[in-house]
Parts: structure tokens; C-alpha cells; sequence
């Protein structure tokens, strides 16, 4: 129940604040871009394909529409989520009322999750709030493949879960913001990234990388192994986070 | 002594800028040898020392609240993330995927489940592949289906370029894509990132078969290994191997037609076979053996009237479209004909074919109508209605001749199905010791087999055209899969033909649609959140 209810005050926290809607305005207009962008040259290429001989006519709305869309703006998700994340524990840890909190009668467990729970329940509204392009879609066509929908937005989801935990823990070891800011930024993209470098598809670099556990599950396949990594990462990052409160107590 | 201890904080920085070294030179070369293992030993004898003489303040820290609480802390996060690596370990050993898209990308067949379920650590799949390719990106997710499907299988993706001993080895000399099936001794390659190809490929693996060509030679047809001349089908050849055939030159002449042929195939020939050699190629049809022939427009008159035997018959001319789609981009020759879409027939062959083919310059090949009994002629390619066969294209005007010259669709390429071989006529064997061995016309039956025996179930394809597979022109638009789909055709590999591409998605958007989405994405909802965050901005700053 307490996690609940330190959820609820920390989404209105963000609501009430201006930074919150500010996020979420970058986002929509960062989101909407690529969106625009996509959609224009989705309707291009596979209008001027149907004219050309030479080559296989097979564009698809799943995978050249949704999938694209949905891989390109997870870039947009490791820009974002720091700085939802930044002022998380900083702020409190700066202002010294994170003492207060753990002092209050709720366990470190509980502030950490309620905390993280908030701050993706601000994410989740905020992804939901572009489902408005895809489905836009409709207008213009009745193929819509809701399995790639789904798997797009899993993808954004689970890769916010997992961003926003290690932004959380980033945001319990230093009392700047704007460090927690450039340090999170740093390790998501290097954690987006790591897979760019990488020559054999089963290196760790790969097997570490965010970006490599996205590329099939925006086109609407969810396998185990990504769902593992997901779950794995966030959970990781969410203990360092709940050790590293739990140094406070005995410090 | 006191002055080393004051200084012993150098010995712990050497240390640690030893093993941080060592660990950079070690991910650089993935290797222990030289560097990272000197810098090892310098690191820890560097530490060490500080050790020795930093004991004191050392064992102070070490029994300290903060460092056995804090070594507390960090092995319970080391601990979580071994379990977290673990999980995902696990995961991926016993991996599955949940297929969600419509169109079923992720999905294998029945087929193919079939064909990996007993499948042992004996098989080896190596992809040769440009890193970060999305050739490599198609073939590392299939693979992962296959490993779900056979988790014995296993698979190695290697880059040709980084690692040429390997791509020497197997014979790898594209960085485009090849995949190597290994099995023990036996080795086979597919050029294609396709489910169907490469679970046929399998198959072919698991059963040690293996496709012999037969190329017919001595009637001025090219080597099979001319990669080089514009003239030369080397490239193709190569395609074919890649492909698990085996090209083996043939002498009808001296020979006549090996029956361990699966496929004859007569290329370019200027000269014409000798009667006896003709009837060596319909007596191996008429035994269930299977043909192709490529012949170019105005050569081997004999030979080309000998195939109406086979239900078709071969103009003297040059085929010339005049339809401004049938032509080849940038170029003016009418001659050079370019088929897509409904210029294909309905075959196995050309099922698959989702781009143009480009024929430059072809002959007529007619299906005989009507057709023998015993005999199924089909059309596989045809012009346009703007088309006619030019009988002399050395006239300055080129124009279509009516009742002259053939006019209309007209096709460039025959299949032939045999159920009957006895409307082939073929000569009887004749005695061994029978007529003048030099006289090439007499004793046609000379190069029948004694033991002949006609059956049904010969295939026979012939394309007025030979450059279409050339070194030249065969990478254009689909003329290699053209060429490798008659071939799968005729040894009955119909699985490698695939299937033909889904149609894919096209969005009509007007101009006021795409006006409205663009206002929408860019003005109206980031604006409603920017509105938003002004209210919030006005309501901390007034209430």
C-alpha cells in the first residue's frame, strides 16, 4: 500500500511540475518528428517500388513502418529517461530529506519501488499519449498488424523499465542532478550503442546491448532471451538502488 | 621506512593503472598473451607492495563499519548480478519466441521443424556474412529460430573480411553472404538467406545427395568455368555450385549422354549436333532425363528444327518489342526485352520471380498447338502485345511484317513435360559394329544406349536466349533466380524455388492527409503538453 502511495505522489510531483510536461513535450515533439519523417518515407518507397521492376516490391507497414518508427525512437526514450530520472534521489539526497524518508515508517524496499513505479507510470502515460500515430494508421488502411503495434510498444516499455532503473540508481550515488543527468545519459547510450561495434552477433557486447534486444521485438517477435534482459537489467539496478539506500541507514 | 609508507599510495596508483592496462590491451587483442599478461604481473606485484606497506592503515580500513557493511553491499549486487546474467544465460540456452506479427516472420515450418528435430552436434551452419549487414542481421534471427528448433545445431557467424584464412578455407569468396552446411566431410553452400533454401540445403546434407550437371561441349559452347568473357555463363556456373550442383563437362560426340545426368544443359552452340548426337539427347528425354537448352537467334537451323520433337518449334528470327515497358532502361535496342508481371507464365518456375527479367535478344520458342499426345508444352515467358519476330534485323527499317512475321505475344522460353516418350522417335540402337564411324550422318542410332529403354517423366526447357544467364546480364533484375528456379525445376527440387514475396503494404496519403498528420505531430500534441507545462509554470508562480 505505501508503494502505491508514494507512486501516487510522485506522478503528481511530476505533473506538478513544469519539467514533467516539459519532458513529455520533448518527447511528443521528438517522437512526432521521426513519426512524420517515417511515414513520408514509408509512403515514397514503397509507391515508387510498385514502378520499379528491378527490384522486390515487399515493404511492409509492420516492418518498414512500425518497425523502423519504433526502433528509431528508442533513442528518443535514452534522451528522455535521464532526465526523468535524475532527480529522483539527488533531489533528495540534496535537500536532505531523504533522511526523513528513511526515517519515516516505510521500508527502503518500498521508497525505491514506489519511487520507480511513479516515474514509470509518467513514462507509460507518456508513451501512450504517441499511440495516436499508429493508429492514425487506420485512415489510410485496414492492415494494421496489432502484433507489430504490440511488440513496438512492449519494446518502448521494457527498455524504459530497464533505463529508468539504472537512472535511478545513477541518481542515488551523487547529489547533482545535473550529474545524474550526463552520467545516466552516458550509460544508457553506451548500453544502446554497445552492439554497433561488435563483429559476431553472440559477442557480450551484443548480448549486453539494449539495442540488440529491441530489433525483433519492435517487429512483433518477443523471445525469452529479451524478456530475460529486460527483467534482468531492470531488477539489477533496482537492488543497487535499494543497497546503496541501505547504506544511508548505517552510514 | 616511513617515507616509503607516506609514498606507498604511488605503488597502489602503478597497480591499478596495470591491471586497467592489461585489461584495455586484453579486449583490444582478446588474448592473454604478451602485454596483458606482463601488465598482470606488474599490477599485482605493484599491489603487493602496497600491501606490505600499507598493512597497518589497510587493516584499520578492513575492520572499519563502513568497509565490512559497504563489501557487504557490493557482494550482494555482485551476487544479483551473477543471478541476472544467469537468468538471461538460461534464457537464451532454452530461448523461445512468441511470434506476433501477421505475417508470421518469426515463424518456421512444419517442414523445417521436421527436418531440425533429429538433428545432432554433428551439423555445422558457418555464415559468412559483412558484420552488421542486414544480411547478417536475416540470417543470425533465422539461425536463432533453428537453434530454438535444434538446440544441437550448431551455428557460427563468421566475417569474411576479418577472418579470410576461414573464408579461404570454405571457399568463401563474396563478403555478400554465404552460409556453409558442414557435416563430417560433406560440405554445402547457399548464397540465399531463405527458410526454404536453407532447410533444403539440409536436407541435402542429411541425405549426402548431390545434383550433376552435364554441360554439353564441341558445338563452340563457352567452358563452364568462363567467368570472364561477356559471352561466358561462368558466373552462373558458379551460382550452381553454390547452390549444390555439380557441373561436369560432357562430349555427346564421343560420348553420348550419361544417364547419371540429372540435367543436360546445351549452351550457346554454334555448330550443330550431328544427327546421332541428337538422337542421344532424345533418347536420354525419353528415358525421364531432364534438358536445357539455351540457343541464341539465328544459329544451329538442324537442331532447332530437330526440338519440334519435343512439342516446340524455334523461329529464325529476332524477337523485337516495341512496348516502351518491355525496354531496358537507358537503352534504345528494342531487341534488349525486359518481362515482369504477366509476361510470366503459370509455372513452378517462374512462380517466385517478384522482379523483371532481361532477355537481350532472343529468339521465338512456340509451343507446338495443338500438342502431341505425350507431350505438355507450356509458354514460360512472353512479350508484350507489342512485339514480333524480325526475320532480317540487318534491314535498316525494322518494322513487323504482317503474315510474314510472327506478331503479337510472343513467348521466348518453353517447358516440356514427356509422359509418353515414343512421340519423341527416337532411333533404335544401332549395332556396335554398325556403318562408317566417320560418317557423322549415317547410323544415327550409333550413340543410343543397347540397353535403351524409354519411360516417361523426361523435362525438357528451352529459352531462345543465352545471355539472359551471360556473365553479363545474369545479376540483372531476377535472371539468376530465373535460371535457378528452371534448374530446381528440372531435378524436382521445387522446395528451393520458395515461394513468390508477399505483396507488400502500400499507404496512399493525400496531400491534405499528410498536411494534418504533419500539423498534428508537430504542433498541436507537443503544443497541448507545452500549453501544459506554461499553466503549471503560472500556477507554482501565483498560488
Amino acid at each position: 500500500m505505501n508503494v502505491v502511495h508514494i507512486a501516487g505522489r510522485e506522478l503528481r510531483a511530476t505533473f506538478s511540475n513544469a519539467v514533467g510536461w516539459l519532458v513529455l513535450c520533448g518527447f511528443l515533439l521528438l517522437t512526432g518528428y521521426f513519426w512524420i519523417t517515417q511515414l513520408d518515407l514509408f509512403v515514397t518507397e514503397s509507391a515508387n517500388l510498385v514502378f520499379n521492376p528491378y527490384g522486390a516490391p515487399t515493404m511492409t507497414i509492420s516492418v518498414h513502418l512500425l518497425g523502423q518508427f519504433f526502433g528509431n525512437t528508442l533513442v528518443v526514450l535514452v534522451m528522455v529517461i535521464p532526465a526523468l530520472s535524475m532527480r529522483l534521489f539527488s533531489e533528495e539526497i540534496r535537500g536532505r530529506t531523504l533522511e526523513l524518508l528513511l526515517t519515516s515508517p516505510v521500508s527502503t524496499l518500498e521508497i525505491v519501488l514506489g519511487k520507480y513505479l511513479g516515474a514509470l507510470s509518467f513514462v507509460a502515460l507518456m508513451l501512450l499519449s504517441m499511440s495516436y500515430a499508429p493508429l492514425s494508421l487506420l485512415a489510410w488502411t485496414d492492415s494494421l498488424d496489432w502484433g507489430a503495434l504490440f511488440g513496438g510498444y512492449l519494446s518502448w516499455l521494457l527498455a524504459s523499465a530497464a533505463l529508468l532503473s539504472l537512472g535511478m540508481f545513477v541518481s542515488s550515488i551523487t547529489t547533482s542532478q545535473m550529474v545524474a543527468l550526463v552520467l545516466s545519459f552516458s550509460a544508457s547510450l553506451m548500453l544502446y550503442v554497445l552492439s554497433w561495434s561488435a563483429d559476431d552477433p553472440d559477442s557480450w557486447m551484443v548480448q549486453l546491448s539494449l539495442g540488440a534486444h529491441v530489433e525483433d521485438l519492435v517487429r512483433g517477435a518477443v523471445r525469452a532471451s529479451d524478456l530475460a534482459y529486460f527483467g534482468g537489467l531492470t531488477a539489477f539496478f533496482l537492488f543497487a538502488t535499494h543497497q546503496r539506500l541501505e547504506s544511508f541507514r548505517w552510514k | 621506512m616511513n617515507a616509503l609508507t607516506r609514498w606507498s599510495w604511488v605503488f597502489a596508483l602503478v597497480g591499478g593503472a596495470l591491471l586497467l592496462a592489461s585489461a584495455c590491451v586484453w579486449f583490444v587483442t582478446q588474448s592473454w598473451e604478451g602485454y596483458p599478461t606482463q601488465f598482470a604481473i606488474g599490477a599485482a606485484l605493484a599491489l603487493l607492495v602496497w600491501v606490505g606497506l600499507d598493512r597497518a592503515r589497510l587493516a584499520e580500513l578492513l575492520t572499519s563499519r563502513a568497509f565490512v557493511y559497504g563489501s557487504g553491499a557490493w557482494l550482494l549486487v555482485t551476487l544479483a548480478g551473477g543471478v541476472a546474467v544467469g537468468g538471461y544465460s538460461l534464457a537464451r540456452r532454452h530461448d523461445h519466441t512468441w511470434d506476433l506479427s501477421k505475417k508470421r516472420l518469426y515463424s518456421l515450418s512444419d517442414h523445417t521443424r521436421a527436418v531440425l528435430a533429429p538433428i545432432g552436434s554433428d551439423v555445422r551452419i558457418l555464415g559468412f556474412f559483412r558484420s552488421q549487414s542486414e544480411a547478417e542481421h536475416d540470417f543470425t534471427n533465422l539461425m536463432r529460430l533453428y537453434q530454438e528448433a535444434a538446440p544441437n545445431l550448431t551455428v557460427e557467424y563468421i566475417d569474411p573480411l576479418q577472418s579470410p584464412r576461414q573464408a579461404q578455407k570454405y571457399d568463401v569468396t563474396s563478403d555478400v553472404g554465404t552460409i556453409i552446411l558442414e557435416r563430417g566431410e560433406t560440405v554445402r553452400r547457399v548464397t540465399e538467406v531463405k527458410e526454404g533454401v536453407l532447410t533444403d540445403a539440409l536436407v541435402l546434407l542429411l541425405s549426402d545427395a548431390e545434383h550433376r550437371v552435364c554441360w554439353s561441349l564441341g558445338h563452340g559452347e563457352p567452358e563452364p568455368d568462363d567467368e570472364f568473357e561477356q559471352t561466358g555463363l561462368g558466373a552462373f556456373v558458379v551460382q550452381l555450385e553454390a547452390a549444390n550442383y555439380k557441373v561436369t563437362k560432357s562430349l555427346i560426340a564421343q560420348e553420348g549422354v550419361d544417364r547419371g545426368c540429372e540435367v543436360l544443359m546445351m549452351v550457346r552452340p554454334t555448330v550443330d549436333p550431328f544427327p546421332y548426337e541428337r538422337e542421344a539427347i532424345a533418347a536420354y528425354v525419353a528415358e525421364g532425363g531432364r534438358a536445357l537448352f539455351l540457343l541464341e537467334p539465328f544459329t544451329v537451323p538442324d537442331f532447332s528444327a530437330d526440338l519440334e520433337r519435343y512439342g516446340l518449334s524455334l523461329g529464325p528470327d529476332l524477337v523485337v518489342d516495341a512496348d516502351p515497358r518491355s525496354s531496358f532502361m537507358g537503352v534504345s535496342d528494342p531487341s534488349v526485352v525486359v518481362l515482369s508481371g504477366d509476361s510470366f507464365g503459370s509455372h513452378e518456375i517462374t512462380k517466385s520471380l517478384a522482379a523483371a527479367v532481361v532477355l537481350p535478344g532472343a529468339r521465338s520458342v512456340t509451343p507446338i498447338e495443338p500438342p502431341s499426345a505425350g507431350l505438355t508444352p507450356i509458354a514460360l515467358l512472353r512479350t508484350s502485345d507489342q512485339a514480333w519476330g524480325e526475320l532480317n534485323p540487318d534491314a535498316g527499317d525494322v518494322q513487323p511484317d504482317p503474315g510474314l512475321e510472327q506478331i503479337g505475344r510472343i513467348p521466348l522460353a518453353v517447358v516440356v513435360e514427356v509422359s509418353d516418350p515414343t512421340v519423341l522417335h527416337v532411333a533404335a540402337p544401332a549395332p556396335a559394329d554398325g556403318g562408317d564411324p566417320l560418317d557423322v550422318t549415317a547410323n544415327p542410332g550409333r550413340a543410343v544406349p543397347a540397353d535403351y529403354a524409354p519411360k516417361g517423366g523426361g523435362r525438357v526447357v528451352v529459352f531462345g536466349d543465352t545471355d539472359l544467364l551471360g556473365n553479363a546480364a545474369m545479376a540483372l533484375g531476377n535472371n539468376r533466380d530465373l535460371g535457378l528456379n528452371t534448374l530446381a525445376w528440372l531435378v524436382g527440387e521445387t522446395a528451393q524455388i520458395g515461394e513468390r514475396p508477399e505483396e507488400g503494404d502500400k499507404l496512399t496519403i493525400t496531400g491534405l492527409g499528410q498536411a494534418v498528420s504533419c500539423l498534428v505531430s508537430i504542433l498541436f500534441v507537443p503544443g497541448a503538453a507545452m500549453a501544459f507545462a506554461g499553466i503549471t509554470l503560472v500556477r507554482r508562480r501565483f498560488l
